[in-house]
């Protein structure tokens, strides 16, 4: 049974004032396996995180359905974890009280939930910093604590917006690799957003690229390489052709972006 | 990089700190002792211009009078009581106000259709001077000891509630987000988002609170009262007692930092956070 089915899910926003409509995203749809690792790439602006706000539950769809594991959803739930972008570790907690507060929120009594999240910090490689407070680890330290954080619930499926936005290049890379090992262990499903398409092919089974506003699914690239994967795959020939494939996909949205197809006839 | 990368590195630790000499002593502990230094020199300066005749008593008093006055002052018993009176009118005026302020501004900041409501009568009540309430408080309560916790309160009060608010609806929403996320309860929110994010500023509130306090107590005995240390200041001031006004403001201003740095230390237990925040902004 696939873990994620996604059914014509559109997206129409309303601006608050002007009451202007606007079409966030176009009927996609995706069928995603168990502990498969997908990812959807696209233009700035495209709905990607709005998307995966809505897997989340966090957002109603203007239109279509989420099933998880054959079942609807509407709300957030112990079934699905989100990993967010920079600055969403609570900086009046420590690396511990972080971790455990989604088991917290299930309503597991505060020590209990902190020893169970020990292993996990442990994982994710910040042992010895349990009791630092977000403000004193570095971003790339802060991510794990949020990967720790959302597979603390053990969920079906891991969201994960964008992580690593905000680190540096080099951390970035490590990161990448980290996040293959820390996968590997448990198997989620996970469905990540990126803008980078070597971040992308390096992580996944399969890569969505989505279209400019509204968002549609214009292409469904399986990535048939092998794991474990050492960053160094980055580097061969069949990597550099998907890199490729991806990258003539989006440049034809981004252009669009730039500068929509009537007016480069007059270049 | 952060303070837990350099921690967990060491390679490029090169020694334990030597034995300072008192020269470097001196240099380290800077930030103490020249502004004490500078006190001493311009304390120095103003007796010997007083007792050279240099300064008119009148205007100044030198700052052997003013130990002195105050000496004398202490001495009596109703000091005491006035110095009773007034850190009474204070503690209920400015607890009051803290305590109902805190809730009152995170109630407008939280729920939109009382901040419709609620707000601008706030922010009015925010930009009008105390002097200008004490008629309507005197028509109210009189020379009566509410007169003073009246006033307090609508300068205290209003300065509170606008911190509150501000502080309410500039939670940054990626926090939110993450209770939401893990789907967490209302209460659950307000407990482990809403709250701690606002709390620096309810104390930055308490801060702001104080001074506006003091205020509405030094307004207060001036027009509604007949006890209390600024009636006693302004006595002091009619009689031309210079050396005594110097001292009555120089113990209100005392007990005013006094309650601020209480305020900090109170701060610094509660929000153990934020002190690793300001100590790494200032490496």
């Amino acid at each position: 049974m696939p873990s994620l089915v996604i059914s014509d899910v559109t997206m129409i926003y309303e601006r608050p004032r002007t009451h202007e409509r606007f079409r966030a995203i176009d009927r996609v749809s995706m069928t995603i396996d168990e502990s498969s690792f997908v990812t959807i790439i696209g233009p700035s602006g495209c709905g990607k995180s709005t998307l995966l706000a809505i897997v989340d539950g966090l957002i109603a769809p203007s239109a279509g359905t989420i099933e998880v594991e054959g079942r609807p959803i509407t709300a957030p739930g112990p079934d699905r974890g989100m990993v967010f972008q920079e600055a969403s570790l609570l900086p009046w907690y420590t690396t511990l009280e972080n971790c455990a507060y989604g088991l917290e929120s299930q309503g597991v009594p505060k020590k209990e939930a902190q020893q169970r999240v020990l292993p996990l910090i442990e994982m994710v490689g910040l042992k010895g910093f349990e009791h630092n407070y977000p403000a004193e680890l570095s971003i790339g330290m802060q991510q794990r604590a949020n990967v720790a954080r959302a597979l603390a619930v053990d969920p079906e499926i891991l969201l994960m917006d964008e992580p690593f936005a905000a680190l540096d290049a080099q951390t970035r890379e490590l990161m990448q690799s980290e996040l293959l090992r820390i996968w590997d262990q448990t198997r989620k499903t996970v469905l990540f957003i990126t803008h980078q398409l070597d971040e992308a092919i390096y992580l996944s089974d399969r890569v969505l690229v989505m279209s400019g506003r509204p968002g549609r699914i214009i292409d469904d690239v399986p990535i048939p390489l092998e794991r474990p994967r050492p960053l160094d795959i980055k580097r061969t020939p069949i990597f550099a052709e998907l890199e490729q494939r991806l990258w003539d996909d989006l440049r034809r949205e981004i252009e669009e972006e730039v500068a929509p197809a009537g007016a480069r006839e007059q270049w | 990089m952060s303070l837990a990368q350099s921690r967990a590195l060491g390679a490029d630790f090169v020694g334990a700190a030597p034995a300072r000499s008192a020269k470097q002593w001196l240099r380290d502990n800077e930030r103490k002792l020249v502004p004490l230094g500078a006190l001493i020199v311009f304390l120095a300066g103003w007796q010997v211009a007083s007792s050279a005749r240099l300064i008119n008593p009148l205007f100044f008093a030198s700052p052997w009078a003013v130990v002195d006055a105050g000496y004398q002052d202490v001495k009596t018993a109703l000091f005491w009581s006035d110095l009773r009176v007034s850190l009474t009118e204070f503690g209920i005026g400015y607890g009051f106000s803290l305590a109902s302020g805190l809730v009152v501004g995170f109630a407008i900041g939280w729920f939109r259709r009382l901040r419709y409501v609620l707000r601008p009568i706030v922010d009015a009540l925010n930009s009008i001077p105390g002097i200008a309430l004490v008629p309507l408080v005197l028509i109210w309560f009189g020379l009566a000891f509410s007169s003073k916790i009246a006033l307090i309160f609508l300068v205290a009060f209003p300065v509170v509630v606008v911190n509150m608010y501000t502080a309410t609806t500039s939670i940054n929403p990626q926090y939110l987000r993450v209770a939401r996320s893990f789907d967490s309860s209302r209460w659950r929110l307000l407990r482990t988002v809403v709250f701690p994010a606002i709390a620096p500023f309810a104390f930055a509130a308490a801060r702001v609170g104080v001074g506006r306090g003091v205020s509405g107590v030094v307004v207060g005995e001036y027009f509604a009262a007949n006890s209390g240390l600024a009636y006693r200041l302004f006595q002091a001031g009619e009689s031309h007692d210079t050396a005594l006004v110097l001292f009555g403001a120089l113990l209100i201003t005392v007990l005013a930092l006094g309650a601020f740095r209480l305020l900090n230390a109170v701060e610094r237990r509660v929000l153990r956070w934020r002190q690793v925040q300001t100590s790494l902004a200032q490496e």
